[in-house]
């Protein structure tokens, strides 16, 4: 896996990501968490996702937030993949725990 | 060799690895056993190879048979969702004659009855209540005090025994109470209702005071402990427990705190840490301590709690108690904050004075603060059908399934721990959380390999106190 973060600018930075490490909706997800502290915006590309970073307060450092997205990135990933992965329990747990009042029961 | 692995999680420690299974049996391999099980290659003769064999994480024939029985135990854990909602916590008003430095629910003013829940609301909790599918339902009061509204429990609990006359439930109530304004009349109502009685005791009459003094004087402790023992001589010895909470102002003295308790007459205690609610969330500047602080003083409680036994004192700690049946046994423990699914509004559920139904108490605790996230309707304007089986609760469920959250799903201690959103979303704004900075998850899991490493010691004490925690009988019988 390769990701790229790139200093553009003063205040911009571009964060490059693997389309096939992570998903668009988790890139989607990390963004919106950011979305108070910077401006941001996305471009797909075919094999990775370009992820623009723009400071709105100048004392934001946006190379410490843009690691952290990384993080955050990871963690939205895992959710979409646990939850696929376990979906079948996770369905079978919901559906017994409210069967008792269900109506169709 | 040929044998086949069964569904197990894992995790490396420093000399060895822990392993436990779905149902939560569990034992530890040394490095080189461990290699050698996923290796395939452990022979019948080996020590481990039985080990695996006994505790169903592998199998060498029958197959189907180890599968039925793990699926039979794994029934047997998940057993609480079979009942639906048991717990219907019922705030009677949330006035208070308690200055609690930690109060999580935002107490109002002694006189504003305002905030007393009304007949027309009570008849309408008491309706939806009976509405739940369990055979058993426990009303509990909780408050403010909800003594200063005597007036609504005794009208709950009799429209609660009239409905059950035809729904024949197995039927409790409780009143979460300060005691102070608990009179010799009160008390001989409530005998004739079987009611039980919570309150809550800090400590040792300085510690008590200091975290939980009433709003006209500091010194409530002589004042509870009195009623402690009217509510015995009326009720019954077993009729009062007590909780604790713990502050930066009583973390460094838990041994005082057990003492205490023993000198109270009491035969358990629950070590429990500030929850971040209310003003315990305003003034945790003052009040919070590191969760490892806790850890740390739990163990040490713990400790001094073991030797009590080891001398011959019956005398249990309630968090480990509830983690060691979930560790030694197949049955669930019905215990709310370790369940998962969570147990919010499946298993407890609380009824606001206003009549808001919240999925736990500690979502009323946030609602108290302005953050109704997790309300989930109200008893006079939603059938049960909208409150319980609501698309917003179903999701909240599926939020809460242990088994499919990030690091959860393959942590090696799931089998003994739970979720818990109304926290997740307290402490991290989501409430499915990031367990790397969750302060529940960490506490849970240093606890429970605290008590596993306990039971690893084999030692023949410890193994006997634990078991007659579980059983709730002295080491004699």
């Amino acid at each position: 896996m390769k990701t790229i973060l790139k200093q553009i600018e003063g205040n911009k930075l571009l964060l490059t990501v693997e389309n096939s490490t992570y998903e668009k909706v988790a890139i989607l997800n990390a963004s919106y968490k950011y979305t108070d502290k910077c401006y941001i915006n996305i471009e797909s590309l075919k094999t990775t996702t370009e992820i623009y970073f723009q400071s709105k307060d100048e004392n934001v450092n946006l190379k410490d937030l843009a690691l952290s997205f990384g993080n955050e990135l990871i963690d939205q990933q895992v959710r979409l993949n646990t939850g696929r992965e376990f979906k079948s329990i996770r369905e079978e747990l919901v559906k017994k725990a409210f069967a008792s009042i269900s109506k169709e029961i | 060799m040929n044998y086949q692995i069964l569904p197990f999680r894992f995790e490396r420690l420093k000399e060895n690895f822990f392993l436990s299974n779905e149902i939560g049996e569990f034992l530890y391999l040394s490095n080189m056993d461990f290699e050698k099980f996923i290796d395939h290659e452990l022979a019948p003769n080996e020590d481990a190879f039985k080990n695996l064999k006994s505790k169903q994480i592998i199998a060498d024939n029958n197959i189907d048979t180890i599968v039925e029985m793990l699926a039979t135990k794994y029934r047997t854990k998940k057993h609480f969702l079979t009942e639906f909602t048991t717990l219907h916590m019922v705030v009677a008003t949330l006035r208070c004659n308690s200055n609690c430095s930690y109060c999580q629910v935002s107490k109002k003013d002694l006189n504003d009855a305002n905030f007393d829940m009304t007949k027309t609301t009570a008849k309408k909790v008491v309706e939806k209540i009976f509405e739940s599918p369990s055979p058993n339902i426990k009303i509990e009061f909780q408050g403010g005090e909800p003594l200063l509204n005597f007036g609504i429990i005794k009208y709950i609990i009799e429209k609660a025994e009239w409905t059950n006359i035809f729904k024949k439930k197995n039927l409790e109530f409780v009143i979460c109470t300060n005691l102070t304004l608990l009179d010799d009349k009160m008390l001989k109502w409530l005998k004739g209702h079987k009611v039980y009685i919570s309150t809550s005791i800090d400590g040792t009459k300085e510690l008590h005071n200091l975290n939980r003094p009433l709003h006209d004087i500091d010194n409530s402790y002589d004042l509870v402990t009195d009623k402690i023992e009217l509510c015995r001589q009326h009720l019954g010895r077993d009729s009062v427990s007590a909780l604790m909470t713990t502050t930066s102002y009583t973390i460094n003295y838990f041994n005082e705190i057990i003492d205490q308790y023993i000198a109270l007459g009491f035969d358990s205690i629950f070590l429990r840490s500030l929850n971040p609610y209310g003003f315990a969330k305003r003034d945790k500047h003052k009040l919070a301590y590191p969760m490892n602080d806790f850890i740390e003083s739990y163990k040490r409680g713990l400790d001094y709690i073991i030797d009590i036994n080891r001398k011959g004192k019956f005398f249990a700690e309630g968090f480990a108690t509830i983690l060691l049946s979930r560790i030694l046994t197949p049955f669930s423990t019905g215990f709310v904050d370790l369940q998962t699914p969570a147990g919010i509004a499946i298993a407890g559920v609380i009824y606001d004075y206003d009549g808001d139904v919240y999925v736990s108490d500690e979502g009323r605790m946030l609602a108290s603060v302005g953050d109704k996230k997790f309300k989930i309707g109200n008893v006079e304007d939603n059938s049960y059908q909208e409150i319980f089986n609501g698309e917003y609760l179903h999701g909240l469920i599926e939020n809460s399934v242990a088994e499919s959250l990030p690091e959860c799903a393959t942590c090696a201690y799931l089998s003994y721990c739970g979720a818990d959103p109304v926290r997740n979303y307290s402490e991290q704004g989501d409430v499915i959380g990031n367990r790397t900075i969750s302060e529940i998850c960490k506490k849970n899991k240093n606890i429970i390999k605290h008590l596993l490493s306990l039971l690893q010691r084999n030692d023949k004490d410890i193994n006997r106190i634990f078991w007659s925690w579980i059983t709730h009988k002295s080491i004699e019988e």
